[in-house]
């Protein structure tokens, strides 16, 4: 029973943390962009614009919800949650701290421990990719179909180097649940020992989540939009929540198989892991702001015929080294 | 034993859930609908794993089946736009036939097969089964030969695709 509890207020605590760091990431995306394009962003909600977030949730729920006549209408509905629900699922397997004693209980700091924690992620990951390809398809509007083509063809390709370059990780630390990676790392990090895989990972992950510059399924030069193009009201909201939940667990999953985790001197666990997430949050923000969008074949060009070859180049050299 | 009857709950959900979902998969008008059942059915048995303890087994399922697999099939549903009224005929062609055949034959010797030896063993956790570690060694060690040849295989199968597709165009570029 104690257990129980015990989970309950572990994911009701991870979770408000969780969307409230996502809320917020939407302002300091506005806020950054604003300063990297010369300008203030939004300042006008509370101090510093800190009420922004929430007033923006506030006019999504009482916009007009719109579902085109010629949609999918159960699709339709469906599609948002999905993106919603697989980027919420993600955090759980998250090791985000050491143990700590309350009330003479020992408490892990991580929702579950699973012994196959980043196929759990894999595995959420690739659910999480059907709820923009089938919004996409199921707005019934040819921009949209469009969007969800190239964001099918997009994840399958880059989701083949992502999980390569993970690899060389699973293979120091021998093992695929988290939390021991994560202690594998005490006295030196992962990325001393895997630089490339670190590049590769984030590449492939910016282009997993579909952000710039490889935002091809809703570029909006050309598509208008792509694949949220006839979302309105709450579900574009959930659309756009999903997005950036998906970019704080890839820098979380970054954070915890490259440099770390929750393991740092002096500072608490916890706050060492918001401070490395948060750094890298801050690295995709900036690389927004500073790179142009790259042109559809050159992204699938880049993915199979550079990236793939030197991820498997990665894992090869990582195996013989581990030989030696 | 309330952990053993919260098991058998979700077991019967499950499983419920898969067939009504097969069954639907095959009977939606829209190929993409069916699409869609058939990820159902792959994260049911996927949960199906989880409860007899194989982790590994359970995941792999979701991304490769429910994930991989799936997304492909999507693409191409998408790719080529099939319309509803083109994909639902209720003419009788000899394709149909030879399908109903063919899985009735199937079923039958599925029948016999189950009948002859019945099922054996006992439901329970398979742990030592599901374990990545487990599968790794024993794929390396003792099923060494079939696993190259399959690996073979696939990538014999993945060049002849490759060379079909390329065909036309290495036509195109004599002419």
């Amino acid at each position: 029973m104690a257990l129980l509890i015990e989970s309950i207020v572990k994911v009701i605590v991870v979770f408000g943390i969780f969307m409230a760091f996502v809320a917020y990431m939407t302002l300091l995306e506005r806020k950054v962009l604003g300063r990297v394009q010369v300008r203030y962003g939004p300042n006008r909600v509370g101090p510093f614009g800190f009420g922004q977030p929430i007033a923006d949730g506030i006019k999504a729920f009482f916009k007009e919800d719109l579902i085109p006549a010629n949609a999918d209408k159960p699709l339709f509905i469906l599609a948002p949650m999905i993106t919603v629900a697989s980027a919420l699922c993600l955090i759980a397997v998250i090791p985000f701290g050491d143990k700590i004693t309350l009330f003479g209980r020992t408490i892990f700091l991580r929702i579950s421990d699973l012994d196959v924690g980043i196929l759990y992620l894999f595995a959420f990951a690739s659910i999480g990719e059907y709820g923009v390809v089938l919004g996409g398809w199921a707005s019934g509007n040819k921009y949209g179909v469009i969007g969800a083509l190239r964001a099918a063809a997009q994840m399958i390709s880059y989701e083949l180097a992502l999980s390569l370059s993970v690899i060389g990780v699973i293979m120091l630390s021998g093992s695929l649940s988290l939390s021991a990676i994560v202690e594998g790392q005490a006295h030196l990090w992962n990325i001393v020992y895997q630089p490339f895989a670190f590049v590769f990972y984030m590449v492939c992950a910016l282009a997993e989540i579909n952000r710039t510059p490889f935002d091809m399924p809703e570029a909006e030069a050309e598509l208008a939009c792509g694949y949220n193009i006839e979302y309105s009201s709450m579900k574009f909201a959930l659309f756009f929540m999903g997005e950036y939940a998906h970019l704080v667990v890839v820098c979380a999953v970054a954070t915890t198989l490259f440099l770390g985790g929750w393991q740092g001197p002096f500072l608490p666990g916890v706050l060492w892991f918001l401070l490395k997430t948060f750094v890298l949050v801050f690295f995709c923000i900036w690389e927004r702001g500073t790179f142009p969008r790259l042109r559809y074949d050159q992204i699938m060009h880049f993915g199979w015929k550079i990236l793939l070859p030197l991820t498997l180049a990665n894992v090869v050299v990582t195996a013989i080294v581990m030989a030696l | 034993m309330g952990i053993l009857i919260a098991k058998w709950v979700v077991f019967i959900i499950v499983s419920l859930l898969a067939i009504i979902s097969s069954v639907l998969m095959i009977t939606r008008k829209s190929a993409l609908h069916s699409a869609l059942f058939m990820i159902l059915t792959f994260v049911c048995s996927a949960v199906l794993y989880l409860l007899l303890g194989c982790q590994f087994l359970a995941m792999l399922q979701i991304i490769v089946y429910a994930g991989a697999v799936m997304m492909l099939i999507i693409f191409v549903i998408m790719m080529l736009d099939l319309k509803k009224e083109t994909m639902f005929k209720t003419r009788i062609t000899r394709t149909k036939i030879v399908g109903v055949i063919v899985s009735l034959v199937f079923m039958l010797l599925l029948m016999l097969m189950m009948g002859l030896n019945g099922i054996k063993g006992k439901a329970g956790t398979l742990a030592s089964i599901g374990d990545a570690k487990t599968i790794g060694s024993l794929l390396f060690t003792h099923y060494l030969l079939p696993f190259e040849v399959a690996s073979i295989l696939l990538l014999a199968a993945m060049v002849g695709a490759v060379m079909l597709s390329k065909k036309k165009t290495m036509e195109g570029d004599m002419e």
